[in-house]
């Protein structure tokens, strides 16, 4: 269920998951973490990962795994460490494919 | 000055448009305070303020808001000013510089979508309502609406309901147009100076609706221009004969039947388009053998010719359908008697004229008031 609905990721949800893959941690930290593991490239708002986590949640991705000052944490479930497995494989085709399309073409 | 105010009348839908408005404050150094009664706000000099408006996800009305994502919003730098009518004003924290609220316009979109999706049906249901209210209005009704321009609470709610019918249905245009709009680009787009007007309209219908309610209430003292009663059971007795003399309104005497000694009432309006003038006797004569009269007069001096116009028009229709007192009326046109227009019915008995922006309507059971001597009384008790 939570495959075929997170067949293909967003750049966000994406960093999301893979923030998450580094460990359980609340909303700011994931914010703080992806915005440092792409060098400021990809920001995440509150609204938009408030947005996702509840997604992520409802899927099955992300579940619950504790409440500190307010702030909830979650950690990856088996099925979101799957569907990030997944996208991480989709993207390095992607990436596959593009480069040996595009070095080949500037070979020529 | 620190301080300055601002109008901000944008609705949930257009939370595009309110994103705009505060930038281009905050690009000025003005950052969002409070928005006091609903569209008032209160601005204060700040260092580069930024501001964020979002969509109260959870409901449409002011209330509480998900602790959780307040919780977010504050670690990420956003102050929460207000949660205003499903939309929720954010400020950056001082010396902080945040990140946008909503950085996946997809995201966004889909959010805003699901939201205001059930809207078309909502309009739609509202728009044939208003319609059913339009077709009940023009219906038969022996009730005197004409005379209801001569009440400035009358007036102040035709304008409301003007306003509102002009409302939703500038809103509904506008929605269509507004989301497809978004559905192409996929994103929520910001919807213009549309939304400032609209959110405007919205807004001006508040003042009205109160001056409507506050003058319901002082209208009774404070709109009339005469108010005489007698009947023998009052023990006031304020609408003598002498009293009424002094209004244009055609009396018994005037057409020769005897003074009443049952009950006579002179009762008049005033707006800023028409003064209406309502004087009713009722004469019983003393004996068997004497009849009884029911004299009506209603008197409308209008604002202009048109107006007379249409108000002469509009009683026709209200007559014919049945009056107070009178039944039903079916006029016929009497061009000859020397008004500018002029209607007669029940073989002259009643009358219904125009003289420039003067309506007069006049009837007497059993009384011809076309006779040479009638209408002279008539013109000079009333054009004079």
């Amino acid at each position: 269920m939570a495959r075929k609905k997170l067949e293909t990721l967003s750049e966000q949800m994406y960093y999301v998951l893979l923030a998450l893959h580094t460990g359980p941690m609340h909303g700011y930290r994931i914010m703080q973490q992806v915005s440092g593991l792409t060098g400021g490239r990809v920001v995440v708002g509150a609204g938009t990962l408030y947005a996702l986590l509840g997604r992520f949640e409802e899927e099955g991705v992300i579940r619950l795994c504790g409440t500190e000052e307010g702030r909830k944490s979650y950690e990856l479930t088996p099925a979101g460490r799957q569907v990030l497995e997944n996208e991480f494989e989709r993207l390095r085709r992607q990436v596959s494919d593009g480069a040996r399309l595009l070095e080949k073409r500037d070979a020529e | 000055m620190n301080m300055r105010l601002g109008f901000f009348p944008y609705e949930a839908i257009n939370y595009k448009a309110a994103q705009a408005w505060l930038d281009r404050r905050a690009e000025r150094g003005w950052a969002l305070k409070r928005v006091w009664l609903g569209c008032v706000a209160l601005l204060q000099r700040a260092e580069a303020p930024r501001h964020f408006v979002d969509l109260d996800a959870r409901g449409g009305f002011d209330g509480d808001v998900d602790a959780d994502y307040l919780q977010l919003c504050a670690d990420a730098g956003w102050e929460l000013v207000q949660n205003l009518r499903g939309m929720l004003l954010f400020r950056s924290a001082p010396g902080k510089s945040p990140v946008p609220i909503q950085t996946d316009s997809g995201i966004e979109w889909e959010r805003f979508w699901e939201k205001y999706r059930p809207r078309f049906r909502n309009i739609l249901v509202t728009l044939l309502c208003l319609g059913l209210l339009a077709v009940a209005l023009a219906l038969p009704s022996r009730r005197n609406f004409t005379a209801m321009l001569a009440l400035n609470s009358g007036l102040l709610y035709a304008l409301y309901v003007v306003l509102m019918i002009a409302y939703i249905a500038l809103e509904w245009v506008h929605s269509r147009w507004y989301l497809a709009r978004c559905r192409r680009s996929g994103r929520v787009e910001d919807p213009g100076p549309a939304a400032a007007v609209l959110g405007s309209l919205c807004w001006l219908r508040v003042p009205i609706l109160c001056l409507c309610l506050l003058f319901m209430v002082l209208e009774p003292f404070a709109g009339k221009t005469v108010d005489l009663d007698w009947y023998p059971m009052n023990e006031e007795y304020t609408a003598t004969v002498e009293a009424c003399r002094g209004w244009p309104v055609v009396m018994a005497s005037d057409l020769g039947l005897p003074d009443s000694e049952d009950s006579r009432r002179l009762e008049g309006f005033r707006s800023p388009l028409m003064d209406f003038l309502e004087y009713r006797e009722l004469t019983d004569g003393e004996g068997p053998d004497v009849p009884v009269y029911i004299l009506t007069t209603e008197r409308y001096d209008c604002l202009s010719e048109s107006l007379a116009k249409w108000a002469v028009r509009r009683r026709r229709e209200e007559t014919r359908n049945g009056a107070f007192l009178w039944g039903e009326l079916e006029w016929e046109p009497a061009p000859g008697l020397g008004f500018d227009e002029c209607y007669i019915c029940r073989d002259g008995s009643y009358l219904l004229f125009r003289q420039g922006g003067t309506v007069v309507l006049t009837g007497c059971s059993g009384v011809d008031l076309t006779t040479e001597q009638s209408l002279t009384a008539v013109r000079e008790r009333v054009l004079k």
